[in-house]
């Protein structure tokens, strides 16, 4: 009884600071944190300094967050542009190994409907006419959708499809690090929404967002530049060729002019003089993909 | 680090600061968690912050002591991204949700618990970094590693009751720089 009393007027001797000490280095016993809780009710004093102690062993931890998280980011910038390129090479020789499996079945379509017929086996009627209409339409509009593609497609070949990939994925990239010392802040920012629409299938909304931000500055080249690469995201090239040219002769001296590079093939001597401007041009140093862009095209 | 190493390679390698092991977290998953976001009505951005995020609180939990995966790694990432994924569009009534890919891999016990930080916490994170090396050193290490004094001690080549004092000093550093920040009056303010 008598250590309890003892016990009891020890910890009611404790002074305020030796519970906050306690506090600060997690060492609260359970006795002492009935004591930490009923001071940190009672007591407003008290409770400002636990409180404030609190938000300091919070921030340590938000300082040493940012430190990893800049450790991510760091990584996240040098790795994504090749993954997320990666990732859609992969998608595309997907694809075309479903249309070459798509067009085996066509091939072997014709055999089969004669050997039926020559072995005069009686079919076995498994699906409804509506069900055969659905399936038929279902498959003229994918062979329509391949047709579409493929004819939208033509103009690129392999290597120039590689160069336009991981040219809009670093364009892409360099629109979303935008920050607070960024002086084309708000130009990055349409860039990004852009990508989105984009992405999101919205064409006719990123041309029109790209209008509205030009809206009074038609000389920019950056509407052009940026109207470019909606078109080729949408797998219009020549409009998209047309638009670099028109930035280009806006001034720009970089993007739309690498761009052009890859795209058109056409006149081998306006191509090489446009690699030699763009290697002499200062400002395109800063653009990494643009060196790869002249290197592989070497 | 390749595509054949093991996930307790990969772990390692995160442990000890080698930035090839994050490399191949990026590789290895974010693939996996873009199809997520994007089956789901998010962007590609959007998949890039969530993954970011996960793998933050994924590090810094593989740096803390004592840390053993119960899970595969891909599940825990998921499962991480996944979470925080249904909590960002919860509010949003227009995102289309498909309920059976979120809900395809089991919940993983124990996943941690996202801290949320202010404006203060930022003021704080930058005054930190004003305190000397050691005392960032130590305050890092048990207030956000969650290691024992006494083993930070044993590290630096202090005694217990040494490394109990120059905490204490260190926070009372921080303390006083935060209190004489022009923003201290706006920011804090303690009923």
């Amino acid at each position: 009884m008598l250590k309890i009393i003892l016990n009891t007027l020890n910890y009611l001797a404790m002074s305020n600071q030796e519970l906050i000490e306690k506090f600060l280095d997690n060492s609260l016993q359970s006795e002492d944190q009935i004591l930490f809780d009923i001071t940190y009710k009672a007591n407003s004093d008290f409770r400002k300094q636990v409180d404030f102690y609190s938000d300091l062993i919070k921030g340590v931890r938000f300082a040493s967050n940012e430190k990893i998280r800049e450790e991510v980011r760091q990584i996240h910038h040098q790795i994504l542009p090749d993954l997320l390129f990666e990732n859609d090479l992969r998608q595309s020789l997907l694809l075309r190994e479903r249309e070459s499996i798509k067009n085996e079945i066509l091939a072997a379509k014709p055999t089969l409907i004669e050997e039926t017929k020559a072995s005069q086996t009686k079919v076995i009627r498994f699906f409804s006419k509506q069900a055969l209409a659905i399936a038929a339409s279902i498959l003229l509009a994918m062979l329509l959708t391949v047709f579409y593609i493929n004819q939208r497609n033509k103009t690129l070949d392999d290597a120039q499809m590689i160069l336009v990939t991981k040219s809009i994925e670093n364009i892409k990239q360099r629109a979303q690090r935008t920050g607070f010392a960024d002086q084309e802040k708000m130009f990055h920012e349409l860039q990004s929404k852009i990508f989105n629409l984009l992405e999101s299938g919205h064409k006719t909304e990123a041309l029109k967002e790209n209008q509205a931000f030009f809206i009074s500055k038609s000389e920019d080249y950056r509407y052009d530049q940026m109207q470019g690469i909606i078109f080729l995201k949408s797998g219009e090239y020549k409009k998209a060729v047309r638009s670099f040219q028109t930035a280009v002769t806006k001034g720009d001296e970089c993007i739309s002019k690498s761009m052009v590079l890859i795209l058109d093939k056409s006149n081998f001597e306006l191509n090489q003089k446009l690699k030699q401007e763009i290697k002499q041009t200062e400002a395109c140093e800063q653009f990494e993909w643009i060196k790869q862009v002249i290197d592989q095209l070497n | 680090m390749n595509e054949q190493s093991t996930e307790n390679e990969i772990i390692e390698a995160i442990r000890s600061g080698q930035s090839d092991g994050i490399q191949q977290l990026y590789k290895r998953y974010y693939p996996m968690i873009l199809n997520l976001i994007k089956l789901n009505g998010g962007k590609s951005q959007d998949a890039e912050d969530i993954f970011q995020e996960a793998l933050i609180s994924l590090i810094s939990n593989i740096r803390k002591p004592g840390f053993t995966l119960t899970s595969k790694l891909s599940s825990y990432i998921y499962s991480i991204c996944r979470n925080m994924w249904y909590y960002k569009i919860r509010g949003n009534k227009g995102t289309i949700i498909d309920t059976e890919v979120l809900n395809s891999v089991p919940d993983i016990d124990h996943l941690p618990e996202m801290e949320t930080f202010e404006e203060k916490h930022k003021l704080i994170a930058q005054v930190f970094e004003n305190l000397n090396k050691e005392c960032q050193q130590i305050l890092h290490e048990f207030y956000f590693l969650d290691r024992p004094l006494k083993d930070i001690g044993v590290e630096m080549n202090y005694t217990e009751g040494s490394i109990r004092v120059k905490k204490s000093r260190c926070m009372a550093s921080l303390k006083k720089f935060v209190e004489d920040h022009p923003q201290y009056a706006q920011l804090f303010s303690y009923e």
